[in-house]
């Protein structure tokens, strides 16, 4: 359990402490995409972060190895990785974070691999520009690796190039560029979103077996509600721009207190019986122009009341570590 | 018991591709993208047709709605032979069926507005100027939109919209058989959920048919009277979607289905991980096209073809095993 609550006084500080981090478009009255997102992650954990499009779950993936499009401005808080200020170090040491302590994978493998190279030489790169070896003990490093993540015959896939890999193997091949450097955590951002059910399937038992042989942490990035049941210890629910609700997966999905999260879950296609009508959730994701003043899902709420509209409820802590962002939860009147 | 013809009956549908060379590096020969694929939809019934990517979907989809021409094999829609149609003999059925893309924002031409753009196909039809004047004020209500919103751009619509506004197109010249192509597949699932729903309730009012070409098999399950499950080019399970989900008999499907991630609440039984991915479709295995990632695979598998058999009422399989 990596445990969400924020770490107190004496206990070890979480591997990765995310707090009140705010992120903004550039520019005056520019639109605050990420809003005062707090969130831990043990060591060795599982966290998922899950959300529809535009909510602010990528952006705030990537703030942690400050990858953001440079139009995308840091309006406030800490990213602290073993106590140590991300946001606020310096090019080189975040370049030596980047891939080092911290590795990360993406949705769409072929445009993160580089076409001209073959796959082994982009391992090596990346094995070189963190560990003091020569390069043969670093083809050797990255022929093991390719075994590692389950490719066969490693010795010869070592000089092929993407193009002659199926989207399932690239991903393979991400995978173990990030881990080429033992990191401490692995950030994946919809790391199955392109690929087929079935080599999903075999992906996300890599990143289990991995995360449980390496002792590493994982951060998941998706809008799978699946996956992170399958996946994920802990569970962070965003919407538009703002956590609404964190906890433990396992009572998280038994019990949605949050009426988002709530709808969120309902409307998920069952695999097991027939409904007649699917639960659905009102209108559409509010805009930068249309964004209501007090909570944001107000607008597409079923329970929403005047004061919903006007007063922004905080994200409270409740009795056994989950937190909830709801006026009414928190008067125990919802959910 | 009288069978009434299908609105749909497609049989031992071919559609190969000739690849060809371009350097002495590259293999020629021919991709069986669908070989010999037979299915019918009636009247007022929703066919799934899933599979994983490259299994020939898709290419059944384009073949049955003329965008590409098959190899051999026919596609008889209410008894016409619309695969060897051309011209305006096609023309002329055209109407009768239509299609919802997968990507609404590639699909709606951005210069034209939402009454043009549902008015184009009715104008090409030759309805008068009145008739397709109420027309779209009604579409555009069946699917859930403001009549208001006519005069808007397909860009001050959010994905959602987007395809309610794609399916009013579809539907504007009252097709009898809507065939769509991975319809949600590029939308969050709450609204995902709106349009499986609105599809749902536009059948029961105008018992329309439809082929629903998907690789979501929990969307698929929710909105399919009947699922046909795909590989590499051919239906390997084909049956009501109780006894499909419920009682999968090709090994594929069950894979298929346990691959699934499952919520807690479904708790989902044993993880069948298949080994492998798909083999090159130049170059497809003999007998089962399935059994290089088979579990349950026999040395006969390689010899022989496993035929589709029936074995239990409207429930074919593929497979050698299956009882």
């Amino acid at each position: 359990m990596s445990g969400l609550a924020p770490a107190s006084a004496s206990s070890p500080p979480p591997l990765l402490s995310v707090r009140n981090l705010s992120i903004a478009v550039e520019g005056a009255g520019g639109q605050t995409v990420v809003d005062r997102v707090s969130f831990d992650l043990g060591e060795g954990g599982v966290l998922g972060i899950v959300g529809e499009s535009g909510c602010g779950k990528s952006v705030t993936a990537m703030s942690v190895l400050r990858l953001n499009n440079p139009a995308l401005r840091l309006r406030g808080g800490e990213i602290l990785l073993a106590g140590e200020d991300l946001l606020r170090a310096s090019e080189a040491r975040i370049r030596a974070v980047r891939g080092g302590e911290v590795g990360m994978i993406f949705q769409e493998p072929m445009t993160s691999l580089n076409p001209v190279l073959a796959v082994g030489d982009q391992i090596v790169e990346a094995i070189l520009a963190h560990r003091p070896i020569g390069a043969r003990a670093a083809r050797e490093a990255a022929i093991e690796l390719l075994g590692l993540v389950g490719i066969p015959l490693p010795a010869r896939r070592v000089a092929s190039y993407p193009h002659q890999l199926s989207g399932g193997m690239r991903q393979r091949v991400m995978i173990a560029m990030a881990l080429s450097c033992r990191p401490r955590l692995l950030i994946a951002d919809e790391p199955t979103t392109a690929l087929d059910v079935t080599i999903q399937a075999q992906i996300i038992d890599l990143l289990r077996r991995l995360q449980r042989e390496l002792g590493m942490a994982v951060m998941i990035i998706t809008h799978d509600l699946g996956l992170i049941a399958d996946f994920a210890a802990d569970v962070v629910v965003m919407y538009a721009g703002k956590v609404v609700e964190r906890g433990a997966t396992r009572d998280l999905f038994r019990q949605p207190l949050h009426p988002y999260t709530e709808r969120l879950l309902a409307s998920i296609p069952p695999l097991d019986r027939d409904v007649d009508r699917l639960t659905t959730i009102p209108g559409t994701v509010p805009s930068a122009r249309t964004m209501p003043s007090g909570c944001r899902f107000s607008t597409r709420c079923p329970l929403a009341e005047a004061r919903c509209r006007e007063t922004e409820p905080p994200l409270r802590t409740m009795p056994g570590g989950r937190a909830v962002a709801c006026h009414l939860v928190a008067e125990g009147r919802a959910a | 018991m009288s069978v009434p013809a299908p609105l749909l009956e497609v049989h031992e549908l071919r559609v190969h591709f000739a690849l060809r060379a371009t350097s002495p590096w590259q293999r020629s020969g021919t991709v069986r993208a669908v070989d010999g694929v037979s299915f019918t939809v009636a009247h007022g019934e929703t066919l799934g047709l899933v599979g994983e990517s490259g299994c020939g979907k898709t290419t059944v989809s384009r073949a049955v709605m003329r965008l590409l021409a098959p190899t051999a094999g026919r596609i008889l829609l209410e008894g016409e032979d619309v695969g060897r149609l051309r011209g305006r003999a096609l023309a002329r059925l055209r109407p009768r069926f239509q299609m919802v893309f997968q990507d609404p924002a590639s699909s709606l031409n951005p210069r034209m507005t939402v009454a043009e753009l549902l008015a184009e196909p009715m104008q090409i039809a030759g309805r008068d100027a009145a008739q397709i004047a109420a027309r779209i004020v009604h579409l555009l209500r069946v699917v859930g939109l403001d009549p208001e919103h006519a005069r808007r751009y397909p860009h001050e619509f959010s994905g959602g919209q987007k395809q309610r506004i794609g399916i009013a197109r579809a539907l504007a010249l009252e097709p009898r058989l809507l065939v769509c192509d991975e319809p949600v597949s590029a939308l969050d699932v709450s609204v995902q959920a709106q349009i499986i729903n609105l599809l749902k309730d536009i059948q029961a009012e105008t018992g329309i048919g439809c082929l629903f070409v998907a690789h979501d098999l929990r969307v698929v399950r929710q909105i399919s009277h009947r699922v046909a499950v795909m590989y590499l080019g051919e239906i390997v399970e084909q049956a009501p979607k109780a006894a499909l989900y419920g009682a999968p008999r090709h090994p594929y499907t069950r894979a298929l289905l346990s691959a699934v991630p499952q919520t807690r609440e479904e708790g989902g039984g044993e993880r069948i991980l298949l080994g492998g991915e798909l083999p090159n479709p130049l170059d497809p295995p003999s007998g089962c096209r399935f059994r290089t990632r088979c579990p349950i695979v026999r040395p006969e598998c390689a010899a022989n073809k496993p035929p589709l058999r029936e074995i239990a009422p409207g429930h074919l399989v593929a497979c050698h095993f299956a009882t």
